[in-house]
């Protein structure tokens, strides 16, 4: 008999939709190695399945979602899933993932992952559970926002909170908004590039994997009990998020000019303390909701005790929230951005996306650009959080001349308004915007650089900084220097994307050595950093080969006008990220092993891959 | 030659490095740059600089930033910047979040 694979299930659910079947298919260990978990099996997928010509709302497309080979296991925050797919806001590859429960679940009830094809006649929703996948119909969910979905469900299969995870998509994913997220366990989403727009287009509302009994094969359970305490350690000691949540780092983001305050029209953000995770810890009523086997815990719902917004309770807003309903729309109430990310989490929207796209349409107000007849009434000048709610759920039902325009995200909309209101708006040539920073200030020009030359629909080497002591290669010493930035971009490339394919959240391990222990002592296979990197780059350079394929121009890695612009004032005022920017990319396609001036993988690059059979000239 | 008084502050550090308070005025020397400020703090037992400044590279750790008041001012230049009275130095971890 065989041994079994460690660290796998060894088993993936085909859905067809179309057809409503689902079959299953093996996980070989030749393959999970070559493609690793999460990322990699849905870089895989696509790269294989999904041909040019097939658009992001084709029912050829793919929706893959697929656990990690730490996921379930005793690692803390071992919760989270990866989504891939070809995404509306590029039409190109992206990978994304969620925390909480499901990635877990999925595990336990006996598969790796699922691959959604196809498009169903009627919606549904999808019941993974006791080692099966039912598709049944959705038609009572529709029009039902994140939280309602999870509920009804919960009540239609007669389960309790922790007995299912539910991801759905609001009605943001319903009406095809571009920028549509999965949302799911309340309130932790998978939300890059319109995955929510995918899904819906399938006619799925949602997934549903049950807790089920079954459990992860580990090759050495007490290394990774070890290893586990190592990470958890490692998470205690990066920055203040254990005591602050990611709000913690607000003000000194405030301090580096790398805010976004009101569209980037200013760095300069003075009420910043009265609205970061001390203050909001502090002042409100907060009680904890792990993800899976998490003590980091950083994620809390939170009752706010002051201000017009007294009494309202919901999840504690990340940092990214707090930056896009605080000072991206002017807002300098706290309770309102409470109150802000339960409304755009609820309608399953990417926030990201939604306060560029609605930080620009205020600019536009205040400018004159919009009218109150455009806006249908809503007096859209800074800070109006009630207004921005209305916004919200406009976007969401693609209602009226701005909520349609809106929904189709901020580079298509500012191109369609044209004039000057075009060069306002904040978002990659590519299509997607920035997460939410004014990645102008001071130590985020590696997240700028990153966010353009990607090829994950999102970052993929920076993530709260960039971290290459981590791994032994030299920091980044000099914050605005144009060769280390592209320096450290290009060497830390790799890294990061082999922790997205192992399934646990990046907060409860944040230091790419022991996360590397616990997957080592999951698998048995010993992997040295150099090894992860690989797999890491693998993953890139498939969806690089995969985004060429589907008509990415490299000239496209760069910023709009207003988000590769030269800060006004603040700490970072006058500093120019764009005057070496062409050099940058040329050194980055360099350390990446693709062609300096095409940005095409080179053979030899493809050759170390293992990917020669996707070589362009190969197909 | 008088010594000139500085506004030192260090903002944003996990609590377990409260060792010492978060806003400080200090006095240099006529002439001393911002690198001499740094070191002169760090031979203060228990102070934060100590935390921040890594005495191997003579500089601030690769996590820490430091703007001179209210603008960001390069490492390669601490050993070169002379302080001026009543100036504002700030330090701060590269900030995380999201």
């Amino acid at each position: 008999m065989r041994d079994p694979m460690h660290g796998y299930m060894g088993r993936l659910a085909l859905v067809n939709l179309s057809a409503g079947c689902v079959r299953e298919e093996a996980l070989e260990e030749a393959t999970a190695k070559k493609w690793v978990g999460g990322a990699g099996l849905g870089a895989k997928v696509l790269l294989e399945e999904v041909p040019p010509g097939v658009e992001w709302d084709d029912p050829e497309n793919r929706l893959v979602l697929t656990a990690g080979p730490l996921s379930g296991t005793l690692v803390f925050g071992s919760g989270t899933f990866n989504v891939a797919t070809k995404g509306p806001m590029t039409n190109l590859a992206v990978i994304s993932q969620a925390n909480g429960y499901f990635g877990a679940y999925l595990r336990r009830s006996g598969f790796d992952g699922l691959v959604l094809r196809g498009r169903s006649e009627e919606w549904v929703y999808l019941w993974i559970h006791d080692g099966r996948v039912e598709i049944r119909p959705a038609a009572g969910l529709l029009g039902l926002d994140a939280w309602e979905t999870e509920d009804r469900v919960r009540f239609e299969l007669g389960l309790g909170e922790r007995d299912c995870s539910v991801f759905s998509i609001g009605p943001a994913g319903e009406n095809g908004v571009r920028y549509a997220a999965i949302v799911g366990d309340r309130g932790h989403v998978a939300s890059k590039n319109g995955v929510g727009a995918v899904m819906g287009a399938k006619r799925v509302k949602a997934v549903v994997a049950g807790r089920g009994p079954r459990e992860v094969p580990v090759n050495d359970p007490s290394a990774l009990r070890s290893a586990n305490l190592e990470c958890f350690e490692a998470a205690k000691a990066f920055g203040t998020t254990w005591q602050w949540g990611t709000g913690g780092g607000f003000s000194n983001l405030a301090r580096s000019g790398a805010l976004p305050v009101k569209n980037y029209t200013t760095s300069v953000f003075p009420e910043h303390e009265s609205m970061n995770g001390q203050t909001l810890r502090t002042k409100y009523e907060v009680r904890s909701v792990p993800c899976f086997r998490c003590a980091i815990s950083h994620v809390k719902e939170v009752t706010v005790t002051e201000g017009p917004y007294k009494g309202f309770t919901g999840e504690e807003p990340e940092y990214e929230q707090l930056a896009a309903w605080g000072p991206q729309i002017g807002n300098t109430d706290l309770g309102a951005t409470v109150m802000l990310t339960r409304e755009v989490d609820r309608l399953g929207l990417d926030c990201n996306e939604a306060s560029w796209a609605i930080g620009w349409a205020m600019e536009c107000f205040v400018k004159g650009v919009f009218s109150l007849s455009d806006t249908e009434g809503l007096d859209l000048s800074w800070g109006n959080v009630e207004a921005v709610r209305e916004l919200l759920g406009r976007i969401a039902r693609r209602e009226g001349f701005l909520g349609d325009l809106l929904a189709e995200g901020v580079m298509r909309a500012s191109r369609k308004i044209g004039g000057s209101a075009a060069d306002w708006a904040i978002y990659t040539m590519k299509g997607f915007t920035p997460r939410g920073h004014d990645h102008r200030g001071g130590g985020r020009w590696p997240e700028l650089f990153d966010t353009c030359v990607s090829d994950t629909g999102t970052i993929q080497a920076s993530w709260s900084g960039i971290h290459p002591q981590f791994v032994d290669l030299p920091p980044l010493e000099d914050v605005f220097d144009h060769a280390q930035v592209s320096r450290v971009v290009g060497d830390f490339s790799g890294f990061r994307t082999f922790d997205d394919c192992l399934g646990v959240c990046r907060l409860a391990a944040p230091h790419p050595k022991p996360l590397l222990a616990c997957f080592n002592a999951v698998t048995g296979w010993n992997w040295t950093l150099g090894d992860a990197r690989t797999a890491g780059l693998r993953v890139i350079t498939a969806l690089r080969l995969f985004n060429l394929r589907h008509g990415h121009d490299p000239e496209n890695e760069r910023p709009s006008a207003r988000y590769g612009s030269v800060p006004v004032d603040g700490p970072a005022q006058g500093r120019n990220i764009l005057e070496k920017w062409d050099e940058m990319r040329a050194d980055y396609y360099r350390r990446m092993g693709f062609d300096p001036k095409t940005g095409v993988p080179t053979a030899e690059t493809l050759k170390k891959l293992g990917l020669e059979a996707y070589a362009p000239d190969a197909r | 030659m008088p010594g000139r008084e500085i506004r030192v502050a260090f903002r944003g550090l996990p609590s377990e490095a409260d060792n010492g308070p978060e806003e400080q005025v200090a006095l240099v020397a006529a002439g001393a740059t911002v690198l001499d400020l740094l070191e002169q703090l760090a031979k203060a037992p228990g102070g934060k600089a100590s935390r921040v400044l890594d005495p191997e590279r003579g500089s601030l750790r690769p996590e820490f930033l430091l703007t001179l008041n209210g603008r960001f001012l390069e490492k390669r230049l601490f050993d070169t910047t002379v302080l001026k009275e009543k100036d504002v130095v700030e330090v701060f971890p590269v900030p995380s979040g999201g």
